[in-house]
């Protein structure tokens, strides 16, 4: 600001007083329209999840139905308890660690294997990335039923080709076997999952600088040592965040789950999300579902602050 | 990694190697897409037959037409689809849109926290946001209608848009809109006619990631709609190909590939900039 000689006191006073003034008054205006545009999205998401999450809170402590919501008697822990004792719950819970577990597991391995094939100069190179993308694009109930054409144990082409190559004698039975439906869907699963992982290794892959692997051969480092040492370390980041989405999408998967067997047979593929799901809209019980549904949000919740504190605290090293 | 120019048979075999594991992972990712793709254009009967026919013998687009024309209310559940899923798209894009930039350029109190509630919230099951909607949306009647279904269908999107929205402002500067201030243009101007642009990849990869949810959502569609003719397809194709027409597996193939064409058509074309949404400030450097 020009310092004009032969001002007064009282002129700076005045000159600052204006200014002052003037930010201020902008100042408000510009905080308006700050919250101008933030006011439709604290709007929405005040509506569809602020206020269903406290509903769900509030639900979890009371006895309620489907139908009488409203009018629920207020009944404390009480959902809680039954959930303890609940046979369905607890198989629920390893359902969804072992989907959980060996989807990401496996999506890792074969999504990363293809990046790493299609980071090469091979031909055809971007027909292949492209079409490598669909099988994560198409709707989940199309996966369903595909799935359950291709492991049907009457017609599937599975069967016939486990049968062709010697690996079981007969057609096996997939969605009818309590032991065998879980592994159909986890199957199902990872060929829906790995194009995703494949996409995002892609990119973090193109940023790996190429000075980086030359001088880990100059050094004498062979594939499997440049792999851990020069191209894991700068994937990381975006593998953490792939990680991170895919454990939620899980937790929550439906879509697969739900059209190819209804969480069935008998609760051998009954996840989590299956098992509310079905006590709020088959059996009405509202009230329980939302408790199982708040031990969900803890279980993610704390998970996130885990997974959170093990990626900062990995980064310092 | 492998050099386009490494000499001698090490080099060559690790080129081998590397083409025998990409055509185990592209199999296991395509024979099935293959199946898909035959088995549409397959009679019905012949569909059931063992062995199955690894290639048709009468190929046939009958279960194509068939869906067109409506024989199992596949238009209606297209049409639905269509609405719901673009306009569910379209409030994504402009309420992340000028959340995102309020993130980028305002400071307000609380805002980091508010920024980790956003992100957190994406984190939610979805099942047990469900039961909290469904409630409500009874009260305010809002089950059975498209308006229902469009916020249904952001609520799970917009965290995320917002989130990436606002990576993309931070890479503009914000000297560009005081420039524009200073030439006379209110602030809203300035944002929408200079910077929007400017953050134009950042708008498709909201735009992809909110249409793609949309559209296969089956949890909250299955849930917030009852009538035949509001259903979207997954759960109209959920109620007629697992339910009733269960037999009808060329059909049901032949409808799946319909349904999934428009999606991959503009996915392999736009998924560059979904990955640059997703992967911004994730990566190194």
């Amino acid at each position: 600001m020009a310092q004009a000689s032969g001002e007064t006191a009282g002129d700076k006073r005045r000159r600052r007083r204006l200014f002052e003034r003037y930010r201020s008054k902008s100042a408000r205006s510009e905080a308006l329209f700050a919250a101008l545009l933030l006011l439709p999205a604290v709007a929405i998401l005040a509506l569809v999840i602020f206020y269903p999450l406290v509903q769900a809170l509030l639900l979890s402590l009371k006895e309620a139905t489907l139908l009488s919501a409203t009018e629920a008697p207020f009944t404390g822990l009480d959902n809680f308890e039954q959930l303890l004792g609940d046979e369905v719950f607890w198989t629920a819970v390893k359902n969804t660690f072992v989907l959980t577990t060996t989807s990401i597991a496996g999506s890792l391995v074969l999504g990363m294997s293809l990046a790493l094939v299609l980071n090469e100069e091979i031909p055809f190179r971007n027909f292949f990335r492209g079409i490598a993308l669909i099988p994560w694009v198409v709707p989940g109930v199309v996966v369903a039923l595909l799935t359950l054409y291709m492991f049907n144990s009457q017609v599937g082409v599975i069967d016939y080709v486990l049968v062709q190559l010697g690996v079981t004698e007969g057609f096996v039975d997939w969605f009818g076997s309590t032991k065998n439906a879980l592994w159909a869907i986890i199957l199902a699963n990872i060929w829906n999952q790995s194009p995703f992982y494949m996409l995002m290794t892609l990119a973090g892959l193109q940023t790996v600088p190429e000075d980086e692997y030359d001088a880990a051969k100059v050094d004498g480092a062979n594939v499997l040592q440049r792999f851990r040492y020069v191209t894991v370390p700068n994937i990381r980041g975006v593998l953490a965040i792939v990680i991170a989405l895919q454990v939620s999408w899980n937790v929550n998967n439906f879509d697969l789950i739900w059209a190819t067997t209804e969480g069935g047979p008998v609760n051998a593929t009954t996840t989590l999300t299956v098992h509310v799901y079905r006590t709020a809209f088959k059996s009405l019980d509202l009230g329980y579902a939302a408790a199982i549904g708040v031990v969900m949000l803890v279980a993610l919740l704390l998970f996130s602050v885990f997974y959170i504190r093990v990626m900062e605290g990995s980064e310092e090293r | 990694m492998i050099e386009a120019g490494t000499q001698g048979s090490t080099g060559r075999r690790k080129q081998l190697i590397s083409f025998g594991v990409l055509l185990f992972l592209l199999a296991f990712l395509f024979l099935p897409l293959y199946w898909l793709l035959i088995t549409s254009i397959k009679p019905n009967q012949a569909a059931f037959k063992v062995p199955p026919e690894l290639f048709p013998s009468e190929p046939t687009l009958k279960s194509y037409i068939s869906q067109l024309q409506d024989r199992a209310g596949f238009l209606t559940y297209f049409l639905n689809s269509l609405i719901a899923s673009t306009c569910a798209t379209l409030l994504s894009i402009a309420v992340s849109v000028f959340a995102g930039y309020a993130f980028s350029r305002f400071r307000f109190p609380a805002k980091r926290a508010v920024l980790v509630f956003i992100l957190a919230s994406q984190m939610f099951p979805l099942v047990v946001l469900l039961v909290g909607i469904y409630i409500l949306f009874r009260q305010l009647a809002l089950l059975d209608t498209y308006l229902g279904l469009v916020l249904a269908f952001t609520s799970f999107s917009l965290p995320f848009c917002i989130w990436m929205m606002r990576g993309f402002f931070d890479t503009v500067p914000p000297e560009l809109e005081q420039a524009a201030m200073v030439d006379g243009a209110t602030r809203l101007q300035a944002l929408l006619r200079v910077i929007l642009p400017l953050v134009g990849p950042g708008v498709i990869a909201v735009g992809l990631y909110s249409f793609l949810n949309a559209w296969n959502n089956l949890l909250f569609a299955l849930s917030l709609t009852s009538s035949q003719d509001m259903r979207t397809i997954p759960p109209g194709f959920l109620l007629t190909y697992v339910g009733e027409f269960q037999y009808l597996w060329a059909d049901a193939m032949a409808g799946s590939v319909m349904v999934s064409l428009p999606m991959i058509a503009v996915f392999i074309f736009l998924q560059r900039y979904l990955v640059r949404g997703m992967t911004a400030g994730a990566v190194k450097g």
